[in-house]
């Protein structure tokens, strides 16, 4: 009678969806896109495909894909309390192998922040988002994100992800020109390259990778904090300025 | 119009196959016309109505199954014993088809009117079925292919099964016969990426014991049966997501152990420890957001009901991320500069696609 439960289960859901298609409105989900921070940070025009205003907000990434949703993994270096005395406010710093990632949870984010709170940097984290812009006093646009869902993850995982923000960016190098010509097209128009550099970050990155791939099994937490340094001394990671330049 | 002699004679070639021996002669072409006349010129029955009262008339009198003759006169019946219909495609609600499918699972009929009831599965996916008693369907056995011809498509609130009837006729397959159905259901979805989302209803839950019902148990009511005590299952509702596609997935209590290295026992105690049956699906989420996972399994509307599950990243990693970066970076023509940059700010700005080794063409 188990595996019937499960069939009818699902039989209800197949229902649902029929009725989806008939009319009423579950719109699809956006798919979360794996970028890297670098690529994210400069990723800083948004547009809308529709006037409605609780239509989707996509960025143009500079490689020419839109993203509504991201997935990204990194290390958390600091979580800071930025809100008020009465409305927390939480600004979390997420280090991959190419910058920083912002990520900001205040109370609508329950959840998120709830796991943000209790966490003890560093830890590798994913977080599962939506990016915003945000113009500062001095007219500069940052990206930030705004977290659906965060998780503590093993090196393994957050392995992948590098590897797979590789190849993605790799793919959207390649072929944005072809698969999505207008936000391409955009994203030429707007940033006034064509994002191909980013194929360097991509390798970079991988080979981040490669570098510590020997005792990537098992890092323990000094040598985290070790690597940690020797990053933020290159400036990846100096309160979202601009990187110092250490080798010219 | 048709003359009454041509109704006449297209109803005796629509009643000839299914007439009695015994009676065939009662309704030759004469009797019929004789009948029709009646009908029309000394009871006043409108022409138009002639056909179906006279048609209705001698069905009754003669005897005659009316399953079968309604079965034998829908044209269009699709699949034959030679080529029967896929599974996959019993999608028209009332269509007679003849399907060859093995019966993967039996259920306990709730209802005496209910002779048998479960999945029937092919190649191409599965379908309940259901045998009515009162058509008197001879038994079927599970894990035994058979050819169903003249079963009858069910649509119901999107869903389709087969009813068998009294018309069906059943024959049997041997196991290692060439008819027989070995590979069930693997018109199978595969899907790659990273838990993006675990969706409500995860986790422990509770669902209906009303006999008939599945439904899941929120705030001790079924939404179908009121209050109800239910019985504890385990399941994930989660969204794999891999960048291009992303694919909602039910995993039921098998999988969901599997994966989380929970069982029901321990989830049960989990929740009974802090008395709150949400601390199993926060430990779900915890467990498997951000992890790559390969799931595999039938579409069953908007969810890939997963069979099976691995963990991606072992295999393509296993012996490290030389081979496969190296694999990656080829595979993108990439011999840029950068890999032994100490800071990607020292690389180039601009990168000629065209002229360098970026190309994606």
């Amino acid at each position: 009678m188990y595996r019937r439960a499960v069939w009818e289960a699902t039989e209800s859901m197949a229902t649902s969806d029929s009725q989806t298609r008939q009319g009423a409105t579950v719109p699809d989900r956006e798919v979360a896109k794996h970028v890297f921070a670098a690529e994210l940070n400069e990723a800083t025009y948004t547009f809308k495909t529709s006037q409605d205003e609780r239509a989707p907000v996509y960025l143009a990434l500079p490689t020419g894909e839109r993203a509504n949703r991201v997935c990204v993994m990194g290390t958390v270096t600091d979580v800071e309390d930025v809100g008020t005395d009465d409305q927390e406010y939480l600004r979390v710093r997420v280090v991959d192998p190419t910058g920083t990632f912002w990520v900001y949870a205040g109370q609508y984010q329950h959840e998120a922040l709830k796991k943000l709170k209790k966490i003890q940097p560093p830890e590798f984290l994913t977080v599962i988002g939506k990016p915003r812009t945000y113009k500062t006093d001095d007219g500069t646009i940052n990206v930030s994100l705004v977290p659906e869902d965060v998780g503590i993850v093993d090196v393994k995982t957050r392995n992948s992800w590098v590897f797979e923000a590789a190849r993605r960016t790799l793919e959207r190098v390649g072929s944005a020109r072809e698969t999505s010509p207008k936000v391409a097209a955009l994203a030429r128009e707007q940033y006034g390259h064509d994002g191909s550099y980013f194929a360097h970050v991509a390798a970079f990155a991988l080979q981040n990778l490669l570098d510590g791939d020997d005792s990537a099994a098992n890092l323990d937490e000094e040598t985290i904090e070790e690597r940690l340094e020797e990053a933020e001394a290159k400036g990846y990671d100096v309160d979202g300025k601009k990187p110092e330049q250490e080798s010219k | 119009m048709s003359t009454l002699r041509e109704d006449a004679q297209s109803l005796h070639e629509q009643l000839v196959p299914h007439l009695p021996d015994d009676c065939a002669d009662e309704y030759d072409v004469d009797a019929l016309e004789t009948l029709f006349d009646s009908y029309v010129n000394t009871y006043r029955v409108p022409r138009t109505q002639a056909f179906e009262s006279v048609r209705g008339h001698v069905l009754k009198e003669a005897g005659i199954d009316t399953d079968a003759f309604w079965a034998a006169q829908r044209d269009g019946e699709r699949g034959t014993t030679d080529d029967p219909l896929p599974l996959a495609e019993c999608t028209t609600d009332n269509e007679w088809v003849t399907i060859r499918a093995k019966v993967v699972e039996l259920w306990e009929p709730q209802h005496e009117s209910i002779h048998q009831v479960g999945l029937i599965s092919d190649e191409s996916g599965r379908l309940k079925f259901t045998a009515w008693a009162k058509s008197d369907p001879p038994d079927i056995e599970e894990d035994t292919t058979y050819t169903f011809k003249d079963v009858v498509v069910e649509e119901y609130e999107g869903s389709y099964s087969v009813k068998i009837n009294s018309r069906s006729e059943i024959i049997e397959h041997a196991h290692d016969s060439e008819e027989a159905v070995t590979d069930v259901g693997t018109m199978t979805t595969t899907q790659e990426g990273f838990f993006v989302a675990i969706q409500g209803q995860s986790g422990l839950i509770k669902r209906c014991s009303a006999s008939d019902c599945t439904r899941v148990v929120t705030g001790g009511e079924c939404s179908e049966h009121g209050a109800a005590d239910g019985e504890f299952d385990l399941r994930i509702k989660a969204v794999i997501d891999d960048g291009r596609t992303a694919q909602e997935c039910l995993f039921t209590r098998g999988v969901t152990e599997e994966i989380t290295e929970i069982d029901l026992e321990e989830a049960k105690k989990m929740a009974a420890d802090t008395l709150d049956f949400t601390v199993v699906s926060d430990r779900f989420t915890d467990l498997l957001i951000g992890r790559r996972f390969t799931v595999e399994g039938p579409l069953l509307g908007r969810y890939l009901l997963v069979d099976e599950v691995g963990e991606t990243p072992e295999r393509a990693f296993s012996e490290g991320y030389q081979e496969a970066v190296v694999e990656l970076l080829a595979e993108h023509n990439y011999d840029g500069p950068g890999l032994t940059a100490a800071s990607i700010e020292d690389l180039p700005r601009s990168y000629d696609v065209q002229a360098g080794g970026v190309g994606g063409d």
